[in-house]
């Protein structure tokens, strides 16, 4: 609602209070039930886990909830089912028919995509009103497929403008009530991270490669041109220099999201009030790579504690300015529900950019 | 019994402040400028997962959201509600760890049991000669990418040829089975199944076999892989273990999710370790029938991983295959009884 006066703005930081412990026998709760059930209790424990999650997430007072019904989400994924088993057994048939039915579900795509945010969205509460988005269907198409082909025959220059078009279709779409977010980021600040992540990593591969090349002709200078040694030689410089080449890959992946993710919330507003995201590249990289190596030590019994300690670190830094009354945002009577349609959206759960 | 609550309407985002007060007769909110009386019978409660906010669900999307644990719990005893199983579990860290067990010795049968058993199950049930169309189609895109034809004369073909037909004439399924020879210098000495029923042998391979009881053990091994369907259970058996993983490690993003891709990985090697034992056996078998010596079939694998210059120094648990020399029949007897 636009017409509505702006009040006297507070900056409020998002609270979480989701703790590891708590979470953990939640998870494993969850899994034995999951397997007790061969699967069918996997839609009652994905809505308890959001649950957990959007309940322990509060700004300003309000918290979060989630109501999907986990019937629905088992309908939605029965059919996900059946139709991942006709594709593979559909090569029996003819050996493209697996490639045909990829084709089909390219297509479907931005439909997917809609339905899939219209389910997630009408089924999420805060402060006894539900979000809502926009069956905008041709908006959709144009955001994806007019992304994906201006990024190809531009040979991925235009990568930051698909990402962009994507975003900006994802904000203006959605809504809290009857009120519709509005996109407002910088077109100019997507390109610049896109090029300084492809500037940065290709410069690091650089040094690393330079790097390397100097041990092994050091080494070689020392050791002398014995055989042997040399093929050993170049097998350690291999391993020397492949370890620096993939953490580069990875810091440039997660620079690329976590700027992007900020760039996204900080031009998302909402009537007169908006978001503030200040997520750290480098505390990111830190929290993903100690995550990994928690989880793969741990065989997979950390993976609460690392889901709790990354939304901690999401909230914390995350901040919403409110400058309008609650009271100003009404509900949207008009979107009750959910059809098939979103049920088998949310299956296919199309990851978006914002999407950390 | 009273605790602090908010009242949100449903209508818009706004809240009123007020007390909410419990009795087994009666349940009361009260804010400035607003009462809402509740006969705990009709009560709508919804209990947080984990500790968070209790809410009453009223008529028109209003709800009453409170915090205070004891209050809640006394509230649904008043109503006569019964908390979820699951919601009790997850309140105990004794129901945790019996999770964990069930958790990790479920995930154990499932997986080396539950999903091999099923896939047995299916591929058998869908008719054999659905496979014809893709052994035609994907020989026809091997011979234009990595195949020349044989250089074998035809007597020794022939003569070939004559081996693998004892071996389909063992029973009426395998009538349909064919044997090809193709030269290739990418994939070097080899035999292989392809789905459908034709099995293709390399020049290489022939060179490289010192014996017919040799070329007789691999052509068994391979006629085993077509007439258990392995070529369709592996692919039902890794797509399902996959899913099963993923969704048994929940929703990892980004790097982290690479942690579930060590499990997989392992499932699906044993998978194949598996399958290359079953073909084996099926393989020994014959030749047992035929009165050949069993070790026939190592000694050529063996001889293969020395020409292709292969040290075998994969461990045994990450590998597709079985050792080599694991692939006797006396190793396989001691690994069973062990």
């Amino acid at each position: 609602m636009d017409d509505t006066a702006p009040v006297a703005s507070k900056t409020v930081t998002v609270q979480f209070s989701g703790e590891a412990g708590e979470y953990f026998r939640i998870w494993i709760v969850n899994i034995a039930l999951t397997i007790l059930t061969l699967g069918v209790y996997s839609a009652w424990a994905t809505v308890r886990k959001r649950r957990y999650f959007y309940s322990h997430t509060a700004i300003d007072e309000g918290s979060f909830d989630f109501h999907a019904s986990p019937k629905a989400i088992l309908i939605g994924r029965l059919i996900a089912a059946a139709l991942f088993g006709a594709y593979l057994l559909s090569d029996r048939i003819h050996l493209f028919a697996p490639l045909a039915l990829l084709v089909v579900v390219f297509f479907l795509v931005p439909w997917l995509m809609v339905r899939s945010r219209v389910f997630n969205m009408r089924n999420t509460s805060y402060r006894g009103i539900r979000f809502n988005f926009q069956r905008n269907y041709k908006g959709a198409a144009k955001a994806f497929f007019l992304g994906i082909l201006v990024t190809v025959f531009t040979f991925g220059v235009m990568t930051p403008t698909a990402a962009f078009w994507r975003s900006q279709f994802f904000v203006n779409n959605s809504g809290y009530g009857q009120t519709l977010f509005k996109f407002d980021a910088d077109h100019n600040t997507f390109i610049a991270i896109f090029w300084k992540m492809v500037g940065l990593s290709l410069l690091s591969v650089i040094v690393v490669a330079i790097a390397g090349g100097l041990i092994a002709a050091l080494a070689d200078e020392m050791l002398g041109d014995s055989g042997s040694s040399s093929l050993f030689l170049t097998q350690l410089v291999g391993y020397v220099t492949i370890l620096p080449i993939v953490l580069v890959y990875v810091v440039a992946g997660v620079y690329y999201r976590v700027r992007l993710y900020n760039c996204v919330w900080n031009g998302t507003c909402i009537s007169n009030s908006r978001f503030i995201s200040l997520l750290s590249v480098r505390k990111m990289t830190l929290i993903y790579l100690t995550n990994l190596v928690a989880i793969v030590a741990s065989f997979g019994l950390l993976i609460p504690w690392a889901q709790i300690r990354l939304a901690k670190y999401r909230a914390s830094v995350m901040e919403v300015v409110i400058a309008d009354e609650w009271s100003s945002f009404t509900a949207d009577k008009s979107a009750q529900g959910s059809a098939l349609g979103d049920e088998i959206g949310n299956a296919f759960d199309i990851e978006v950019d914002i999407g950390i | 019994m009273q605790t602090r609550a908010h009242y949100f309407d449903g209508q818009n985002a706004g809240s009123k402040q007020g007390t909410l007060q419990a009795s087994p007769a009666h349940i009361q909110f009260s804010a400035e400028g607003i009462s809402v009386d509740i006969v705990p019978h009709d009560l709508r409660i919804e209990a947080p997962v984990g500790s968070g906010r209790w809410r009453i669900i009223l008529v028109d999307n209003a709800s009453i959201e409170f915090a205070d644990e004891s209050f809640g719990q006394y509230v649904e005893q008043c109503a006569g509600k019964e908390r979820s199983i699951a919601g009790l579990l997850e309140k105990s860290w004794r129901a945790a760890l019996g999770a964990l067990v069930v958790a990790i010795v479920g995930a154990w049968l499932l997986l080396t049991f539950g999903v091999p058993i099923g896939a047995k199950y299916v591929a058998f049930s869908i008719p054999a000669d659905v496979d014809q169309t893709i052994s035609d189609e994907s020989i026809e895109i091997m011979d234009s990418f990595l195949f020349a034809t044989s250089k074998l004369d035809e007597s020794e073909q022939a003569h070939i040829q004559k081996l693998f037909s004892d071996i389909t004439s063992q029973h009426a399924d395998y009538d349909t089975y064919r044997l090809e020879f193709r030269a290739s210098d990418i994939i070097g000495a080899n035999a292989f199944a392809v789905p459908g029923g034709l099995v293709i042998m390399t020049d290489q391979m022939v060179d490289l076999a010192d014996s017919d009881a040799e070329i007789i053990g691999v052509l068994a091994h391979e006629v085993g892989h077509l007439a258990q369907r392995h070529s369709l259970r592996i692919i039902l058996q890794n797509s399902s273990s996959a899913i099963i993983i993923a969704g048994l490690t929940g929703d990892l993003t980004n790097i982290t999710a690479l942690s579930a891709a060590i499990p997989t990985f392992l499932m699906q090697s044993k998978y194949s370790r598996d399958f290359e034992r079953e073909a084996d056996e099926f393989s020994f078998a014959y030749l047992r029938s035929i009165g050949v010596d069993t070790n026939v079939l190592a000694d050529l694998l063996t001889r293969l991983e020395e020409d292709q210059g292969e040290a075998g120094e994969i461990p045994g648990w990450l590998s597709s295959h079985p050792q080599s020399e694991e692939r006797r029949p006396s190793q396989m007897e001691t690994g069973h009884a062990e």
